[in-house]
């Protein structure tokens, strides 16, 4: 039996009217998201990885500059032509988000409670004494100790990698279906990077939740994720489970962001960086977008990558890529990429603090 | 929070110091001074002895002479002065003749308020006025605002006060107010009520033109601070959680946009007491302002000394007061 | 990935492709101030606005030559004379000589701003020596000449109308307005003062019979002067003060700040009222205790930056190679924080205009004659009943508009800099 997906992205598209231009910043994203399952999307600033969570929350302020388009299907109601009235019960219950920066992302003149209990009194029927107790609960789940004390505190009264807790908790505390994490552990240090992706796992793990992880690093992407979606200038150009993607680079984009990462034992003198930068959102060229980077596709293909932006085709079972120089592009059908991929996943620990 | 207080008041101490130097040293300053034009008071011979004459009078009625004609030492100078400022004793006024504290004491009633009634008027209208045009940012309406509040903020209160009395309180136009004064010229006989609505009448004109600067800077300042924080990260977090934008604005963007309107609440009577100069004399307002011209224009030393003095109190006071209320509104500040 | 394949790739030739980067094409580039002026000058409120500051620049330093009761040249019984050129004042050299100075400088500007850099910047260098020589020069010149040359006129604006019969006159050029700031209607009757605006006299006369217009233009000197002097002295203290400040941070901030609260926490304006009635009213004493009171807020304003600034690398790569102190502070850190402490001098110069008018209404600011605002306000209208509608018009709305004027220049200028405050991101 086919499994219900939790959320669908069918060919989302946000634009934004700008002095210069109109800025492409997210030009077409197709993806899927099942129970369970953590999606990553990798990719450099810039590259619409933000804009494409921010719009399926629908959280971009209604500036007049904005034309988002395309389908988002939350268990399949629609979410783009929800009112914004139903939209606000699923945003923070259903689906929820945490942010990069948990150093501003709290608000300093409430105290960690209040703003825990808000959420709860928004999504669930409780009244205020049993919307403090979850509080205290979702406090104890992210492992903080003393979580009765905390509760009355001041952002300001701890630090980073608590305050990422406290998100993660104030996220969780209505046991959303879906989790938004778009960069969560970019600002903390790479010890308490790794106790808040395992907290992350561990928590997935007991709920049932799918996970959106929007990444550059990818170190997270290889220790988390389940199916990576590599995204370039806009579009999806790559996408397969992760031992695929690792093993099995198609894109010249992907391999070369894996050649990025220097690894102990090579000898280079030279760190290896891909040449040239990011088009800008306001003038993309009419094919390829990479292609003027890129130093793999020759000959024939790279005539065929010029003249048209190659589309997402699914060249082996489970692996998309949008390239010319992959083998067997031509012939490969277009279909919605989509994986049900699940990684073996060891038992989490939880570090308390 | 007692702590809070404390320290701060003792950190004011250097800076109190510091004033009465200031003001003491402002004497020194005067070349030449006659306080008033008092020349020829007689016993000379020629213009010349008796503008000298007239000197030493005044700079032992100063207390800057012992009355041997001997010039006092700084520092024994400065300590006199000390303290009579202490107790309010600032000596005589060189052009009416009378203390010095008698003429602040009944003159410093009416200017205080005056501007309390007017900060609160400028309060009370700007924040609403800041919120609305900060929430309906890029209309329209915003457009407008921007460009009125800043024409207002321009308007010289020298031209506006004098063309308020002709347009709305001369009987030739409409004579809808007082053309100045703080009372109509028969009081006798008025209740106490009567007599509260007579100065309150008296006073609707002149709170409000000077009110018109301030409320413009005050609902700039509400309008910007409430945009910067509604891109905030934890505005944005709140609309993460489901919260709808009017609770956002209202709970958690207002919160924090009213931090900078109670550090800015030091500055404003400061701001009222200097306008107050210009619009007492315009309006005919017995007040410090009034005091404080017309000795700046007769050159009387103790009166100026005394009403930057208790100018320079009433500051610090103030800068004491929005310093506490920022401690209870922002649990950033700690109180240790 | 696989070794093997890892390897192909680092070890793949970075050569370019045979067809061309588009992507790598960067456009000319723009700097910071082509951007800020650009965004700037697209609104029209700021054109507006910095077109009429320009003129009131340009009316500040020819004021002279538009308004004068003098001819700029007339045969007086036979002789050829220049009494407008020969009668003006010190000042009005000086100021004459500052502005074709200045515009010199911007013409120098101009016609290098297409060179590169490298010729450019000596180019410029050579051409500001010469200006300052030749300005010295002409200063000298005009000391010298004002001390030596014959510096009185005997004859009114009368005598060179030819209304009056002691001279022969003929052929007198007279300059747009012939009036001066100083010159009454003779002879002086109720019907001359305060009179309606006419043909004669656009905007009517004042108290003394004088032509309004031509007052109101002479004034322009003052209040710019003024205005811009004081702030630029402001500015110097304020600046330095505020610099040190922030690089050092600790002890001497929080001296610094306690200093900067002793004297924000005097009402200016009874500070100043009190300096200049013990001081007296001369034009440039006022200058000095507005500069002297006006100097806090850039102060903050620097130090602010200047304590965001010396965090950075930039800061600490100069430090470590040994630049000077004062090198580090002034030609590193001070051109990136200068963008603010622009738009906080702008609205300065704002606020001086309105203490100076405000002054000068209170009769406490420049002397009688001298035109100013102010004092052109407070005889149309003052505490009493007097109130001349037309004749405190004129005045009133040059303050208004010049105050409006340089709070729109430094708004637009702010909301350039940082348009987040207005433009949608």
């Amino acid at each position: 039996m086919e499994e219900e997906p939790l959320l669908e992205v069918e060919n989302l598209v946000t634009h934004f009217k700008t002095e210069d231009g109109t800025a492409r910043a997210v030009d077409g994203v197709t993806f899927s998201l099942f129970p369970n399952q953590t999606l990553a999307i990798v990719g450099e600033s810039g590259c619409g990885k933000s804009v494409t969570s921010m719009t399926i929350m629908r959280l971009l302020q209604s500036l007049p500059a904005i034309f988002p388009a395309g389908s988002i299907r939350y268990r399949g109601t629609e979410l783009m032509t929800l009112p914004e009235a139903q939209m606000r019960k699923i945003r923070g219950g259903q689906i929820a988000m945490i942010f990069q920066e948990p150093m501003t992302s709290l608000n300093p003149v409430f105290t960690v409670g209040e703003q825990i209990i808000e959420a709860v009194l928004l999504h669930q029927q409780v009244d205020r004494a049993k919307a403090w107790s979850i509080a205290e609960e979702s406090l104890q789940r992210v492992g903080i100790a003393e979580p009765a004390r905390r509760l009355q505190e001041y952002p300001h009264q701890m630090s980073g990698g608590m305050k990422q807790r406290i998100m993660i908790a104030m996220a969780l505390a209505c046991e959303p279906s879906v989790l938004i994490a778009d960069e969560p552990t970019t600002a903390l240090d790479v010890t308490i990077q790794a106790q808040i992706l395992e907290l992350m796992r561990s928590l997935q793990a007991s709920a049932g939740m799918g996970i959106l992880l929007i990444t550059h690093d990818l170190g997270v992407v290889a220790e988390n994720a389940d199916v990576v979606a590599v995204m370039y200038a806009g579009k999806i150009i790559e996408y397969a489970d992760v031992y695929e993607l690792f093993e099995n680079p198609l894109h010249p984009y992907t391999r070369g962001l894996l050649a990025c990462v220097p690894k102990l034992g090579n000898e280079h003198e030279k760190l290896f960086t891909i040449p040239g930068m990011v088009p800008g959102a306001t003038n993309y060229p009419q094919g390829c977008r990479f292609a003027a980077r890129c130093t793999h596709c020759t000959g024939t293909a790279r005539e065929k990558e010029l003249a048209q932006q190659p589309e997402l085709r699914e060249v082996k079972p489970g692996h998309w890529v949008a390239t010319w120089s992959a083998p067997g592009y031509d012939t490969a059908p277009e279909t919605l990429p989509s994986l049900t991929f699940r990684r073996a996943k060891e038992a989490a620990q939880v570090a308390p603090i | 929070m007692l702590q809070y207080i404390v320290r701060r008041l003792l950190l004011m101490v250097p800076t109190l110091i510091g004033m009465t130097l200031i003001v003491f040293m402002m004497a020194r300053f005067a070349p030449g001074l006659t306080g008033g034009g008092q020349f020829g008071e007689g016993g000379g011979r020629n213009a010349r002895e008796n503008r000298e004459l007239a000197r030493v009078n005044l700079l032992k009625k100063l207390g800057m002479m012992d009355a041997d004609g001997k010039e006092l030492p700084l520092y024994y100078q400065y300590w006199r002065w000390l303290k009579g400022a202490a107790t309010f004793q600032f000596g005589e006024s060189v052009k009416y003749g009378e203390p010095v504290s008698k003429l602040i004491g009944n003159a410093l009633p009416v200017t205080l308020t005056m501007n309390v009634i007017a900060t609160l008027v400028v309060y009370g209208l700007a924040l609403p006025g800041g919120m609305l045009a900060a929430v309906k940012r890029g209309k329209w309406f915003d457009e407008i605002w921007s460009f009125v509040t800043l024409a207002l903020f321009s308007l010289p209160v020298i031209w506006i006060g004098n063309l308020a009395i002709f347009e709305l309180a001369y009987s030739k136009n409409l004579a809808w107010f007082p053309a100045g004064n703080l009372h109509s010229a028969d009081t006798r006989g008025f209740t106490w009520l009567q007599y509260s609505t007579d100065y309150l009448w008296h006073l609707v004109l002149p709170i409000a033109v000077s009110c018109l600067g301030g409320f413009a800077y005050l609902s700039k300042l509400m309008r910007a601070s409430m945009i910067s924080n509604m891109y905030e990260d934890y505005a944005r977090t709140a609309r993460a959680k489901g919260v709808s934008q009017f609770y956002v604005v209202v709970r958690h963007v207002l919160r924090n946009s009213l931090l900078p309107m109670i550090t800015v609440f030091a500055l404003v009577i400061p701001g009222l007491l200097g306008g107050s100069l210009v619009i007492e004399y315009i309006f005919n307002i017995p007040g410090m302002g009034q005091l404080g011209v017309t000795a700046a224009q007769s050159r009387d030393l103790p009166v100026l000394q005394a009403l930057t003095f208790i100018g320079s109190l009433l500051s610090l006071i103030c800068l004491l007061l929005a310093d506490i209320c920022y401690a209870i509104a922002d649990p950033r500040v700690s109180y240790e | 990935m696989s070794s093997a394949q890892s390897e192909a790739f680092t070890n793949a030739p970075i050569d370019p492709p045979e067809t061309p980067l588009p992507a790598l094409t960067a456009k000319h580039g723009r700097s910071f101030w082509q951007i800020v002026s650009r965004s700037y000058f697209r609104r029209i409120k700021n054109q507006i606005a910095t077109a009429y500051v320009v003129l009131l620049a340009v009316v500040a330093v020819i004021a002279p030559f538009i308004a004068n009761g003098r001819p700029y040249t007339a045969v007086v019984d036979g002789k050829r004379v220049w009494p407008l050129f020969r009668m003006l004042s010190r000042e009005d050299r000086i100021v004459l000589l500052a502005g074709v100075g200045f515009l010199l400088y911007l013409a120098v500007r101009f016609f290098t701003r297409k060179r590169p850099p490298e010729t450019r910047t000596p180019v410029r260098r050579i051409a500001l020596l010469i200006l300052v020589v030749l300005g010295l020069v002409a200063s000298g010149g005009i000391m010298w000449s004002m001390r030596h040359g014959d510096n009185n006129d005997l004859m009114t604006r009368e005598d060179y109308k030819g209304i009056t019969p002691d001279y022969d006159v003929q052929g007198a050029v007279f300059p747009p307005l012939s009036w001066g700031f100083q010159d009454s209607i003779y002879p002086q009757s109720p019907e001359t003062q305060f009179a309606d605006p006419s043909k004669e006299h656009w905007l009517g006369t004042d108290e003394s019979s004088r032509d309004t217009l031509a007052r109101l233009l002479w004034a322009t000197r003052v209040v710019f002067g003024i205005g811009l002097i004081s702030e630029l002295i402001s500015l110097a203290i304020g600046i330095v003060y505020g610099a040190f400040m922030g690089y050092f941070g600790g002890t001497v901030d929080i001296l610094g700040s306690r200093f900067i609260e002793l004297v924000e926490s005097i009402p200016t304006l009874f500070l100043i009222i009190t300096l200049v009635a013990l001081l007296g009213r001369e034009i440039y004493l006022i200058m000095i205790v507005l500069g002297l009171t006006g100097w806090t807020s850039i102060a903050r304003f620097v130090r602010a930056e200047f304590y965001r600034l010396r965090k950075m690398d930039f800061v600490a790569a100069a430090h470590a190679t040994g630049v000077p102190l004062t090198s580090i502070l002034f030609r590193h850190m001070l051109p990136n924080g200068l963008t603010p402490i622009l738009v906080n001098a702008t609205f300065g110069i704002a606020g001086a205009v309105t203490i100076e008018s405000s002054l000068s209404y209170l009769g406490l600011g420049v002397q009688p004659p001298r035109a100013s605002w102010g004092s052109m306000l407070n005889a149309a209208g003052s505490p009493g009943g007097i109130f001349h509608f037309w004749a405190a018009l004129a005045p009133g709305i040059m303050i208004f508009f010049t105050i409006f004027a340089y709070n729109i220049i430094g708004e637009g200028f702010r909301d350039a800099i940082d348009p987040r405050l207005n433009r949608l991101e």
